[in-house]
This record gives C-alpha cells, structure tokens and sequence, in this order.
C-alpha cells in the first residue's frame, strides 16, 4: 500500500477500488489522528515543547519566566543579589573600579596605593643592654622606615642591619661618606647592610639614622637606602645603598653593633 | 664580658634577651681589638701632624694652602 512521505501514513494505491475509498480515507484519518496526539490538551499560555527525540513526541509545558532585565542606562552591569535575583549596578565615575563591599560588587574610587607608616615598635626599643637589637614578629609590611635616635656603643663600633636574621652575605651595598673630613666610598657584599660607625670616641653616637627598606614582603630582592650621621670631633657620616638577595618575606630585622652591647639611644621602626 | 641579643616580638610584644654564643662573642672582640689598634693609629697619626706642623711653623690650614 502507498504511503505519505513524511508519516508514512497509509494511503490508497492508485489502482485501489472506489469501494474501499471509505476504509481508506478512515485508515488515514486514524493514522494522522494517532500522530497528532500529543498536541491535545495544554492549557492556556503553555507551549508545546519536545519530549524525546522521537517524531512527533511532544508535551504541553509552561515557559519559564526568564530574566527580567534590570539595567535602564549605558554602562549598567547585572549581578546576582540575594541569591538568584538580578539586580543593576549602574556605572562608576570615571577613574573608579570595581570592588566588593559588603559581599556585593560596586564601583569606588581607588585610594592610590599611598603608603601609610606605622610605627609598629610602640614607644621605640631602647638600644641598651645588648649587642644586637632584634624587632621580630613584622609581617604584611612592604615598606619599613627604621629611625635610629643617638644611637651608641662602643668607640668606633660599627652599626649594621640584618633581615630574618641571615647571617650569609647576601648584603650588597655601596657607600658615599666622610670620616674626620676625608671622603670615603666603598662597597661589596656582606654578611649584613653597612649602616655607619660611631666616632671614635665612647661619647660619640649615632644622633640621626633613616634607614628605609621596600619590596620586604614579596619574594624578590629587598632594597635599601640609609643615612647615619654620628656626632664627636672624629665624626662620620654615610649614605649607603643596597639591595638583599634573600627570598623570604621580612619578619624581623636587627641592629648589630659590632663592639660590644649597645649603651644608649633608641630605635624605632615604621611599617607600611 | 656578656654580650646578648634582644629580641622584640611586636606581635607578641614580648622581650627576650639571649646570650651570644662563643662564636658572636668572639667576633665582637675581635672588632674592638681592631677598633682599639684604629684608635691608636689615628691618635699616632694625629700626634705626628701636631708634630710636623709645630716644626713647620704653620698652622693647619697653611698647610692644606700648601697641598691645595
């Protein structure tokens, strides 16, 4: 028996007797009837959608809502509040990014990354009793500024600056100073940073030091600039320069006299 | 003679004082002895150009006029 192209539905030969024209059209009619039975049915607003990947498998389904778009200016962005509900975000000023605040993005005005010091030695550490002075326990600082006030040891005692306590000579530095009116440079590696000698007097001290110390919390080289200025008739002074080659985050820093315990003054130490 | 180490923790805010061991103590008179021996040369030095400057008849700056 012929049959339709699509559907295969039975259709009357061409021969086929006029008599059997009745059963045929009502063999078709079933056929069709049977194909289209999944559109039957449905409710008002649903829309008809496929069930399997069979011809003619269809269910009546009701349409999810979608989104409904809250943005109404040029430059809004959506995002996700309260769970799953959309909410806008209009744009920023010029120059602002996007931020988090209070668990939702926004727009804010960068603070431009200025360093902020903080004392973190509250009150200074004496420089007394000891031959070296350690600060420990500094973490999250980039930034260290240590202030050196009438700093003294012993006659002629050199001062230097350790990191972590790394004794190996991993210091590199350069010097451009004076000692009883001579210029005098130098420079090297060491097993600690140069930060200047006392007068070769007792009375003699370090009155002024500003030692500055970046990159100190990341993993690369740390740098430093200092300048010490010691008071008494054979005075000297130093600017230095240098760079640390340790990897570790800095965590504590010393101040070494190399004559014996440190007899006055005060160290402070600024993080940032 | 003792010589130490004093740690500030500022996170813990707590102070030790920890003795220098034999080798830190060591160091530490080596560099005075050095720094005494510097003293007495620069003193030696000083002495000589009062010295030389008495015998010359000048003054100090005369003679950096002279130098210069």
């Amino acid at each position: 028996m012929a049959s339709t192209p699509n559907f295969n539905w039975a259709t009357p030969d061409n021969t086929g007797l006029v008599k059997n024209g009745a059963l045929d059209i009502r063999t078709l009619g079933n056929a069709i009837d049977a194909s289209l039975v999944d559109l039957k049915g449905g409710t008002t607003g649903q829309v008809l959608a496929k069930q399997t990947n069979t011809d003619m498998d269809f269910t009546w389904s009701t349409p999810s809502s979608g989104m409904t778009n809250p943005m109404t200016t040029t430059g809004d962005t959506i995002y996700s509040s309260s769970g799953s509900t959309p909410a806008r975000l209009g744009i920023g000023t010029t120059g602002q990014v996007l931020t988090v605040a209070g668990g939702v993005p926004s727009w804010a005005t960068p603070s431009g990354g200025a360093d902020n010091y903080q004392l973190i030695n509250a009150g200074g550490t004496a420089a007394t009793g000891a031959a070296t002075i350690t600060i420990s326990g500094i973490s999250g600082k980039n930034s260290l500024m240590i202030y050196l006030v009438d700093v003294s040891a012993g006659a002629s005692a050199s001062f230097t600056l350790r990191v972590n306590g790394d004794s190996a000579s991993n210091y590199y530095y350069v010097k451009f100073g004076q000692s009883s009116g001579s210029i005098t440079t130098g420079g090297g590696n060491d097993s600690a940073w140069q930060l200047g000698t006392q007068g070769n007097a007792t009375a003699n001290k370090i009155s002024i030091g500003e030692i500055i110390m970046f990159g100190c919390n990341g993993s690369g080289i740390k740098t430093y600039q200092a300048v010490t200025d010691t008071n008494g008739t054979a005075d000297e002074c130093g600017v230095y320069q240098g760079h640390y080659t340790g990897t570790s985050t800095v965590s504590s820093i010393s101040i070494i006299s190399s004559s014996g315990n440190f007899d006055g003054g005060t160290i402070y130490v600024y993080g940032a | 003679m003792t010589y130490f180490e004093k740690i500030v923790d500022v996170a813990t805010g707590e102070e030790v004082l920890r003795n220098y061991t034999a080798e830190e103590i060591a160091q530490v008179e080596k560099a005075i002895v050095d720094n005494e021996t510097r003293i007495k040369d620069l003193a030696i030095k000083a002495e000589a150009k009062t010295a030389l400057l008495q015998k010359l008849g000048i003054t100090e700056d005369e003679a950096k006029l002279l130098l210069g």
